[in-house]
């Protein structure tokens, strides 16, 4: 055999045996969506449901590090089945349903047929749709009004929605088409805790959705998942977006508040929800705390050019009439309180 | 000439088509994320450095450094810290016996920061407070909340004021330092 074609018949068996050694060593290595699944702790306990019946995952802001009032230390308010009246109403359940879920996509692997069931332990709701629940009853009851409330009416009925926490609810039943539920915990990488919590999709001559996932149901509490829905109400129908600029938020932030983005709505509301009075029969101390942390935090992440004011300039927010808070409460400029622009469109 | 107008007419019923499709095709997608990191930002001078670390250090660490007002989105740089680096950083946030210095800077800085406002043509003024705030899950220091009654004090994000006559504390001086060294790092990761 001339020595030519003996080394080119020894260079393709070295190329042949680089290849094999490759090709094994890719089947036995895990894949990348193998090591991503490896966080979606949720989608796992669904998939291993023993005759029909899910372990619904442990919620993680409940773990003895993190910071929170309505954590172990405050009886699990936010979630306790006893301190959310839809738990012993079907018609709240029905009127809950109603603000988009019930055309919703992906709540049936969520637990639509066990929203009942509570951990033996501490009596939280612990499925998907049980917490979103409480999301919504948080927007819901924070209205002395509760299930009462028409929803139906136009939004610019102000003799009608008296004070923004009435309006709230209209307002995220009127500008929602579509909620999902979504297993997968959407991190930067796996176990980061830089995660996706919620996802709108909007555009001209398309229903809006909004997806919710692991983190939605499982690292926040029930003040901040309400809160995070009127937000993402902003993106939906509105679909005003976010503005392209640095704050100390990375993703999501708006120029300013006079923006009157997703961000701003996401303040106005827990800014009424903390100056509830006292006594309301739905705000515990806990969720009005939760509610307070919320919005000092990301008063101060959420916008490129940080707002002037603080939480105690809306203190009358809820004394006053919608079609005026917008007076008071977005002036940029302390000396002018009358600097307004229009939050109830 | 019919055989060209029937085809203008087809022309322009795909060049509609195109356009209709194109603009149902146009939808905005907006995540909300959470960090359950620390995120560090500094406003002074004019400019603007924000730092987010997370409690691993096997975790990126992301930055970013750009002017004021930061009205167009610059780029963040993401990296890994030096483990030691970002242990010394958390060390500091989490040391118990430093809290009562960091609840004393906040005192100081609601009660004598002030802003900094420069006019804008045909546009509000651009005002911003020269700290350091630090977000997250950060050790729990509180502010008060003006028109409470009883006076209510609530959680608040750590804040340091950096101007001259805001009183601060060595303590919140050395958080400030490891934080904008661990921004260096960040952002110069080659340095």
């Amino acid at each position: 055999m001339p020595s030519q074609v003996k080394s080119r018949l020894n260079r393709a068996t070295t190329l042949l045996a680089v290849v094999a050694v490759g090709a094994l060593a890719y089947m036995f290595m895990p894949s990348c969506s193998l090591l991503v699944d490896a966080d979606d702790t949720l989608c796992f306990a669904i998939a291993d449901a023993k005759d029909g019946v899910v372990d619904w995952p442990d919620e993680e802001y409940l773990e003895p590090d993190y910071h929170n009032d309505c954590g172990i230390t405050e009886n699990h308010e936010c979630d306790h089945c006893d301190l959310n009246p839809w738990f012993l109403s079907q018609d709240d359940r029905d009127y809950i349903e109603g603000f988009g879920l019930a055309q919703g996509h992906g709540w049936d692997a969520l637990g639509r047929a066990d929203v009942m069931t509570v951990n033996a332990v501490t009596k939280e709701i612990d499925t998907p749709l049980g917490r979103t629940y409480n999301a919504y009853a948080n927007i819901v009851y924070a209205n002395p009004q509760g299930i009462d409330l028409d929803r139906s009416r136009a939004l610019d009925d102000f003799e009608y929605y008296d004070s923004f926490l009435k309006w709230a609810p209209a307002y995220v039943s009127q500008k929602t088409y579509r909620i999902n539920g979504n297993c997968n915990r959407d991190c930067e990488t796996v176990f980061s805790g830089n995660c996706v919590i919620a996802r709108t999709v909007s555009g001209p001559f398309r229903n809006d959705y909004t997806d919710l996932y692991q983190t939605f149901f499982y690292d926040l509490d029930a003040v901040w998942r309400a809160s995070t829905i009127v937000h993402e109400v902003r993106h939906a129908r509105d679909q005003i977006s976010h503005d392209a600029c640095a704050c100390p938020n990375e993703s999501a932030c708006d120029l300013r508040w006079s923006s009157n983005g997703a961000n701003t709505y996401e303040l106005m509301w827990l800014a009424a929800y903390f100056y509830t009075p006292e006594d309301h029969p739905f705000i515990t101390p806990a969720r009005r705390a939760r509610a307070s942390a919320l919005f000092t935090h990301r008063r101060v992440a959420l916008f490129c050019e940080t707002p002037r004011w603080q939480l105690g300039d809306f203190r009358d927010i809820n004394q006053i009439p919608e079609w005026y808070v917008e007076q008071v409460a977005c002036s940029e400029d302390p000396s002018n309180p009358h600097y307004c622009l229009i939050l109830a469109n | 000439m019919t055989r060209k107008r029937h085809a203008q007419t087809s022309l322009l019923a795909a060049a509609l088509l195109c356009a209709l499709v194109q603009i149902d095709c146009q939808t905005s997608e907006q995540p909300y994320s959470v960090t359950g990191g620390y995120t560090f930002a500094r406003d002074f001078e004019g400019e603007r450095r924000v730092l987010r670390i997370e409690p691993s250090s096997e975790q990126l660490a992301a930055c970013i450094e750009t002017s004021l007002p930061a009205g167009t989105r610059a780029s963040w740089k993401k990296t890994l810290l030096a483990p030691t680096m970002h242990r010394a950083l958390l060390d500091l946030l989490f040391d118990e016996t430093r809290l009562p210095s960091y609840q004393a800077d906040l005192d100081a800085v609601e009660e004598s920061g002030t802003l900094i406002c420069s006019p804008r043509p045909s546009e509000p003024d651009f005002c911003y407070l020269p700290e350091v705030v630090v977000t997250g899950d950060v050790p729990k220091v509180f502010a008060k909340v003006a028109g409470t009654s009883p006076p209510r004090r609530v959680q608040s994000p750590l804040r340091f004021g950096l101007q001259r006559h805001v009183a601060l504390s060595s303590d919140g001086r050395a958080l400030i330092d490891a934080f904008l060294d661990a921004h260096e790092a960040c952002w110069n990761p080659d340095d």
